[in-house]
């Protein structure tokens, strides 16, 4: 089940709401982890028992690790932890990358093709592993005690609001809430407001784009034009922004409906006037994660090997970063997919991201900030063309295409055709709320809310108020509107 | 006070959240607002409620969902509220894979029709091939009978209208499936090929070949393809007597939009001219069915057989396994063969060798709207 979905907003969030608001206290995680069992089955109900059987090893997991009492015991129960999480990911999500890659390899030796079994990927499981992850190594770090509660980790694990798309919560954050929540209405309306502007984002606006997108990078780049192209890969770096961080404010939001506050995901990704501000203020749950379980670790090793100050008249820090990042980002890129395109599209994140910390950074600062904002804006937008095209062909054709190279002639008529008022006014719209006026907005009316005249402060609190309510519920409206059209299947001929 | 206030609209937010999203719910139990169990835009059965089986679980999610998006409460209302904001406010279709808007008011059927008129949906080289061969095979059997066999595409509307198309939408450089098919079987002496899209493309000076609402061709346009269907025939049957355009008068009519309007919701709003013929002198008349057995997944199962007789009973007789496309060239060929069936077989397109059996027509006449030639795969008539 999806959280933009129809049946999880009109049915499967009420009577959750209903149960778990009338359960008593001892009550309310087992209901929270019934419906996160249900909601996770809604998306292949043999995959539930991959998910619970996860759960329930990773809590013996974390039980064995008590029961050592030395550190290279501990050390040990965290590797096989660490090993248990990973292989499944390995075997479900790469699988079939890897004897696609093994079988063109051997072809090259004209041997037969090696016919190796294939999995369907379980919903989330990228997500969820690397919560798992996560809780074994606060353990390992004694930053929590071991969770002795079988139900208190599986719900850690499987909260439904992120076990599909994240974010991906801390142990040690999410820990303290299990048992010590107290939902209010400022929490509860609050996570309407962002449940509601996270569902208009996907709804209204990643789908709107996604009609474009999937047009202008579902045929041959060859069919298409510069400006065409450029059109579909400005849409497509707004639609994977308003689709993922909306789907993040939904999860956001309905958790806070239930008393928990998740880690926070995005913060205007597309202001950034760099690729490293980039990826703090993008995927922050993931991007985070990585830098402390496998950015720092890396360091961390690298210096213990390195004892010089400098290699090759390279200084040593910089070494160790190289080293740290093009793994990161290497590991980065194939999490995201299975396949080449994912692969090259985190390294030309490492490879900024080590160009930027080698000298460019220090360029791009004393620059007027416009040319970093264009310099940030446009090496994403060249790296989403990787994330979006199937292939490392089609995306190298795409990419000539942007630079005026095997496409078709310009005609900007066919580039009018694609803007109409719709996609005009969602481009828009779209632009604004990438950037942070609509926040600076709501920040102006908050701070009258402290001014010295009563009357103001009146006034801005229930023109604020009454518009914020207007909004949330225009959004839910327009966004059922938009949800109910997209169950439309209308049959030429009837079909009976 | 602003604390209170602030308080005071979280608890009206929560309120009409919760009224909200329990509607369905309460609408379920009280049942205030009812719609119809069968979708007129969609033209089909909306799901119904699955039953829950613990033996038989992973289906379950996918059933119920289908069902709770059919049901859900002012379904229709939103389908329409939905449709007019696409196409009036933001100047698109509603439904973009199924329907495209084209200039001036010209609707394109997309799904299929729009795949194969770009060549991203193409058949095989071994499928087209396997296509000749069974329209061969099937001339080969029905000569042997001593029938006379024609086989002919009832072209899609992006091919004798592009020029209302959206700008970008354009037709497969290297040319569509139709066309390789149509560039095999002209090299094979024994299919007699009827060429329809150049006799309406021909046509077009004469009047509007394609309703502008409806993925069908119009009436006048009924007429060009009977016309281009008797000057093949009447080279074999020289006594056949065709009509000319003097015999035919048409009678306007204002009615609702065709097909591709109903599936954006506005067949009520978009109104278009439809031309019906009054024929001189017209000796067909409907006689009583033979009453065949359609296929019981067909859901005009009163259009499976159609047949008709003129006096005349010096004139051959006519078989045609046709489509909804051949409403209109119907009306003008029951005129002139002594006895003409039609069979509408769920667009399978198939030998039907037991009602050809059965009706011993002298010609079989076969019709195909162009993106249905893949059911020509399914059969091996021998």
């Amino acid at each position: 089940m999806f959280v933009n979905s129809l049946l999880f907003l009109y049915f499967f969030l009420p009577f959750t709401l209903l149960f778990y608001y009338f359960a008593t206290e001892k009550l309310k995680n087992i209901v929270l982890l019934a419906a996160s069992f249900i909601f996770y089955a809604w998306g292949g109900v043999s995959y539930v028992s991959v998910l619970i059987l996860s759960t329930l090893v990773n809590w013996l997991l974390g039980l064995g690790s008590e029961k050592s009492k030395s550190l290279s015991g501990k050390k040990y129960w965290l590797i096989v932890a660490v090993l248990f999480n990973i292989l499944p990911l390995l075997i479900f999500k790469y699988t079939g990358f890897f004897k696609d890659n093994l079988n063109f390899l051997i072809s090259i030796f004209g041997m037969k093709p090696m016919v190796i079994r294939t999995f369907a990927l379980p919903l989330g499981i990228s997500f969820y592993s690397f919560k798992a992850i996560t809780y074994h190594v606060s353990v390992n770090r004694k930053e929590t005690a071991v969770q002795h509660n079988y139900a208190d980790l599986a719900l850690y694990i499987s909260f439904f609001p992120s076990v599909l798309a994240g974010p991906i919560d801390r142990y040690r954050n999410f820990l303290p809430q299990l048992h010590d929540r107290a939902p209010n209405p400022d929490q509860f309306a609050s996570g309407i407001r962002r449940f509601s502007i996270g569902l208009g984002k996907k709804v209204l606006i990643a789908n709107s784009l996604a009609v474009i997108t999937d047009d202008l990078f579902g045929g041959l780049a060859s069919n298409l034009n510069a400006p065409l192209a450029w059109l579909g890969i400005i849409c497509y770096s707004l639609q994977i922004y308003y689709d993922f961080s909306g789907y993040t404010d939904m999860a956001i939001g309905v958790a806070k409906m239930f008393g928990i506050e998740l880690m926070e995901n995005f913060n205007f990704p597309y202001i950034s006037k760099s690729i490293k501000e980039f990826w703090t203020r993008w995927h922050i749950s993931l991007s985070t994660w990585l830098r402390d379980y496998l950015f720092l670790p890396i360091a961390y090793s690298t210096s213990r090997k390195l004892i010089k100050e400098r290699y090759f008249t390279i200084r040593v820090d910089q070494i160790i970063y190289v080293i740290a990042t093009s793994v990161t980002f290497l590991v980065c890129g194939f999490w995201h997919g299975a396949a080449w395109n994912f692969i090259v599209w985190g390294l030309i994140h490492g490879f900024l991201l080590i160009l930027e910390q080698l000298g460019l950074g220090r360029l791009l600062k004393k620059s007027f900030k416009p040319v970093r904002h264009v310099y940030a804006i446009f090496f994403l937008m060249i790296s989403w063309v990787f994330f979006r095209t199937e292939t490392l062909v089609d995306a190298f054709h795409y990419i000539g295409v942007l630079f005026g190279f095997g496409g078709k002639p310009i005609n900007w008529q066919l580039v009018l055709e694609y803007l109409n008022t719709g996609l005009v006014l969602t481009l828009i719209l779209a632009i604004i709320g990438a950037t942070t006026i609509f926040s600076n907005i709501v920040d102006w009316f908050k701070r009258r809310y402290e001014d010295k005249t009563m009357l103001i402060r009146i006034f801005t609190v229930n023109i604020y108020e009454v518009s914020s309510i207007i909004l949330v519920l225009a959004i839910l409206v327009a966004s059922t509107l938009f949800m109910v059209a997209g169950t439309n299947n209308p049959f030429i001929y009837f079909k009976f | 006070m602003i604390k209170r206030t602030d308080k005071f609209y979280q608890i009206i937010l929560i309120f009409f959240f919760s009224i909200w999203i329990l509607i369905p719910f309460l609408n379920n139990n009280l049942n205030f607002y009812s719609e119809p169990q069968i979708s007129k835009t969609e033209n089909r059965n909306l799901t119904k409620r699955p039953e829950f089986n613990i033996q038989l679980l992973d289906p379950y999610p996918a059933a119920f969902t289908d069902f709770f998006n059919d049901h859900i409460v002012f379904r229709n209302l939103m389908l329409k509220e939905h449709s007019n904001l696409s196409y009036y406010l933001f100047k698109h279709s509603p439904v973009p894979d199924q329907v495209d808007i084209g200039k001036d008011g010209w609707l394109y059927f997309g799904n299929n029709d729009k795949l194969i008129y770009q060549g991203q949906k193409c058949l095989s080289g071994d499928e087209i091939r396997n296509i000749a061969k069974e329209l061969h095979r099937r001339a080969v059997y029905y000569k042997q009978k001593g029938i006379h066999f024609y086989f002919c595409f009832a072209p899609m509307k992006q091919e004798i209208y592009p020029e209302f198309l959206p700008n970008n939408y354009s037709r497969s450089p290297g040319g569509t499936q139709t066309d390789k098919i149509i560039s095999v079987i002209k090299k094979d002496p024994v299919i007699p090929f009827i060429d329809i899209k150049s006799a309406l493309l021909e046509s077009k000076k004469y009047g509007k070949m394609y309703q502008k609402t409806d993925h069908h061709w119009s009436c006048k346009a009924g007429f060009y393809v009977y016309s281009a269907i008797m000057n093949r025939i009447k080279i074999d049957f020289p006594e056949l007597k065709p009509l000319k355009a003097s015999d035919i008068t048409y009678n306007q009519v204002l009615r609702n939009g065709g097909t591709l309007a109903n599936m954006i919701g506005f067949d009520e709003i978009l109104k278009e001219d439809y031309y019906f013929p009054v024929i001189k002198n017209a000796p067909g008349r409907a006689v009583k069915k033979a009453g065949y057995p359609p296929p019981y997944w067909f859901a005009y199962k009163d259009e499976y057989e159609n047949e008709y007789e003129i006096p005349d009973k010096t004139m051959p007789s006519l078989f045609v396994i046709r489509d909804s496309f051949f409403y209109y060239p119907m009306l003008f060929l029951q005129q002139n063969f002594s006895r003409t069936t039609l069979i509408w077989d769920a667009w399978m397109y198939g030998p039907n060798l037991e009602l050809i059996d059965k009706e011993k027509p002298k010609i079989v006449l076969i019709m195909v709207y162009e993106q249905n030639v893949g059911s020509l795969l399914k059969y091996h008539i021998y």
